[in-house]
């Protein structure tokens, strides 16, 4: 209407028709200008970020991360090294990391200082081989892969060496693993009534099933776990809501802690309203934790918005410090591993998005946010 | 005239209105056409392609000049991939190799920039290697730039089926390629047909093996390629589970699993997480190159979840597989079976 609105004016033909030219150019830049809304959506989004940021600051006592490297780099692409859809990885004692590549079927050893190392198994079937490997662990002892495709734990010595593997029936992403031989599972659950997790012994029977998943409607999206374990005791947070628990190895829950606080309190909330939606569009939760590990006795949990952050849980649930990184606004940390060989402690953060690759992180003196 | 001189320079309302509404059909196009074209390309929403062969011309590796209408009475193949990935380049060599011999022309359009020392391994006599054409070509096709996607077309030209390589070779293309090109469509009467009898089928004779001393009325074999519980054969174990359960004292239940994969190690372990009470078997030899050789042709999934209810006689009276869509159907008739007390 605006446009014609410019039409409407006291002018003699060719004037018309300059104007008539005029107002459709307008409506064409217009239209061009919208070519760039995909610009804008992402200047949206960064704002939006920003302001987030913003209402959110960094806890005070939290410790700042530094990047130091990332990798793989040119010289490990050229050994075809590079990373096409890894979401999970694990460490071993001496600091050398284990990447489970489920894209490209295969997992990526790098040591420390992310130099690539080999390369273990391909696409495949037959033993040592895999296909959309997800979860990995490390027992201190060797090396442990969840084979999804092929519905298989396989064993591997620190080497990548073949050792064994067992089949399994439910379908598992994460898995965690203690120094005891036992092997930790989180099922994709098929009843409302089935536990959180299963515990394997090496030979692939379940000991153990323990873990009353929370009550929702829709109670298999917002029961989505991370586990990890150590000598006494099994960690577990949901990936939706800010729930820490700490289980007995015999299965009986020993402490439920809720951890949210600020965007994550946010975030919970939408989770739960969400619960109750029935729009197909409102049916998607958002991951509040992307990933949780164990070290040195306690729970670290790594969580992905408004920063990267990893808050470190003892056994009774207590907060005892956390650590953070800056993050872009389109940046999505999947998983990571943590070092404490060096000087400072290291952190290994694995990028799915924008890129997929590994960014090293070191613990700076920083007092001023 | 006598109007347009009187009126001068002013414009009337009935020219106003046309003018107007020109703007407004010309504004109405233009951002229908936008919106076409701001389409994204990241492939989040479906693809959309033409449904025929498009005309194109595009250089291959060797300085050819190749065109759509090279292909006329071909199936063709066509690739849009990432050289350096491996899912991406094993596709284009299964498709070559596994379909050499036939009127099959298969095209892989290289995303990104070509490098022959690297991108080598994609390239076979049987392939038409288009170096650094997405640009070019992506819009002829319709597949979105950055998108890793697959295409065949059939001797016709039409569009049979379209998809993300991500699925790889086993899903669909080597089903809708034996059924073009070899005309091969998979029926499970090929392995076990309703109104015969066991031992017209060599390789169902583990399963009479299995049914001594026939001492049911009703013999419920379930044949696996793979067990899982989150998958279609979870729900059929839980069901074949709660029949054996309900101790029907006519009928037996009893399951075997073809696949070179699982050991005796595994499938004892695999039994024990499932909860199965009933015997679960390995395939024998006989059983196994039967599966072998449909599997050549189909999938493993289309081999899986294979129900076949046999009375003691050895008939077969009812075969469910994972195409019929006649689960609930078989279910309902296993469930309604009653003792023939009669001849007994």
């Amino acid at each position: 209407m605006t446009k014609s609105i410019i039409c409407n004016s006291n002018l003699g033909r060719g004037a018309r028709i300059a104007v008539i030219a005029l107002a459709v150019a307008v409506c064409v830049l217009n239209a061009l200008a919208q070519l760039s809304d995909q610009d804008q959506v992402r200047q949206e989004q960064m704002r939006l970020y920003a302001e987030v940021r913003r209402e959110h600051p960094v806890p005070k006592d939290a410790k700042k991360l530094a990047l130091l490297f990332s990798f793989p780099q040119e010289e490990e692409l050229r050994k075809d090294a590079g990373l096409w859809g890894a979401r999970y990885m694990t460490i071993d004692g001496t600091g050398d990391l284990f990447i489970s590549d489920s894209r490209a079927h295969r997992i990526l050893m790098f040591d420390s200082s992310g130099r690539f190392i080999r390369s273990i198994g391909k696409k495949g079937q037959a033993p040592g081989e895999f296909l959309f490997p997800r979860g990995i662990a490390h027992d201190g002892k060797g090396l442990i892969v969840n084979d999804t495709g092929n519905h298989r734990l396989q064993f591997f010595d620190s080497n990548g060496g073949f050792l064994s593997s067992f089949a399994v029936y439910k379908t598992y992403y994460e898995i965690a693993a203690s120094e005891d031989g036992k092997i930790y599972a989180a099922p994709i659950r098929t009843e409302e009534a089935d536990p959180l997790v299963d515990v394997f012994d090496r030979r692939g029977k379940i000991v153990l099933s323990f873990g009353t998943a929370k009550k929702f409607t829709k109670w298999q999206q917002l029961n989505w776990i991370r586990i990890a374990s150590n000598a006494r005791n099994v960690f577990v947070v949901y990936q939706s809501l800010p729930i820490f628990q700490v289980y007995s190895k015999s299965g009986a829950l020993l402490v439920e802690a809720n951890f949210g606080r600020g965007f994550m309190k946010d975030q919970e909330k939408m989770n739960i309203s969400r619960d109750s939606a029935k729009a197909a569009s409102q049916t998607a939760f958002i991951s509040i934790v992307q990933d949780l590990k164990q070290y040195r006795g306690n729970a670290f949990v790594l969580v992905g918005h408004p920063r990267t952050e990893i808050l470190e849980f003892d056994d009774k649930g207590r907060l005892i410090q956390a650590w953070w990184a800056e993050r872009t606004y389109d940046s999505i940390v999947e998983s990571f591993s943590f070092y404490s060989g060096f000087r400072k402690p290291r952190f290994y953060f694995l990028q799915l998005n924008p890129e997929n690759l590994v960014r090293a992180f070191e613990e700076v003196r920083q007092e001023l946010r | 005239m006598i109007r347009r001189s009187a009126s001068g320079a002013k414009l009337e309302g009935s020219n106003l209105r046309s003018y107007i509404f020109l703007a407004l059909v010309l504004l109405s196009l233009l951002t229908l056409l936008l919106k076409r074209a701001d389409s994204p390309s990241d492939g989040t929403r479906e693809t959309s392609t033409s449904t025929l062969l498009p005309d194109f011309s595009a250089t291959d590796l060797n300085g050819k000049t190749i065109k759509d209408e090279d292909f006329s009475s071909h199936y063709v193949f066509v690739e849009f991939l990432d050289p350096n990935d491996d899912n991406d380049a094993e596709l284009l060599r299964a498709v070559a190799s596994a379909w050499k011999t036939h009127s099959l022309a298969v095209m892989g359009i290289i995303r990104g920039t070509w490098t022959p020392t690297r991108d080598g391994r994609v390239n076979s006599e049987h392939t038409i290697i288009i170096p650094d054409g997405a640009q070019q070509l992506s819009s002829a096709f319709n597949v979105p730039m950055n998108l890793s996607a697959f295409l065949l077309y059939d001797d016709d030209g039409k569009l049979i089926i379209r998809g993300n390589t991500y699925e790889g070779y086993e899903k669909r293309i080597k089903i809708e390629l034996a059924r073009a090109l070899i005309g091969r469509r998979f029926v499970v009467a090929d392995i076990a047909r309703e109104g015969s009898r066991l031992n017209d089928m060599p390789w169902l004779g583990q399963l009479q093996d299995l049914m001594n001393p026939r001492d049911k009325d009703y013999y419920l074999f379930a044949l696996f390629t793979s067990l899982c519980a989150s998958c279609q054969e979870g729900a059929i174990i839980t069901d074949l589970n709660n029949i054996y359960l309900a101790k029907r004292p006519y009928l037996e239940v009893l399951s075997i699993v073809y696949s070179k994969h699982l050991g005796v190690d595994d499938l004892g372990s695999l039994r024990e997480q499932a909860r199965m009470p009933y015997p679960v078997v390995p395939a024998n030899l006989e059983l196994s190159e039967k599966w072998a050789s449909q599997i050549e042709l189909y999938n493993s999934n289309m081999l899986n979840n294979i129900l076949i209810l046999v009375d003691r006689e050895g008939w077969i009276l009812k075969v469910h597989d994972a195409t019929c869509r006649c689960y609930n159907e078989f279910m309902n008739m296993v469930r309604s079976m009653e003792p023939k007390t009669n001849q007994r």
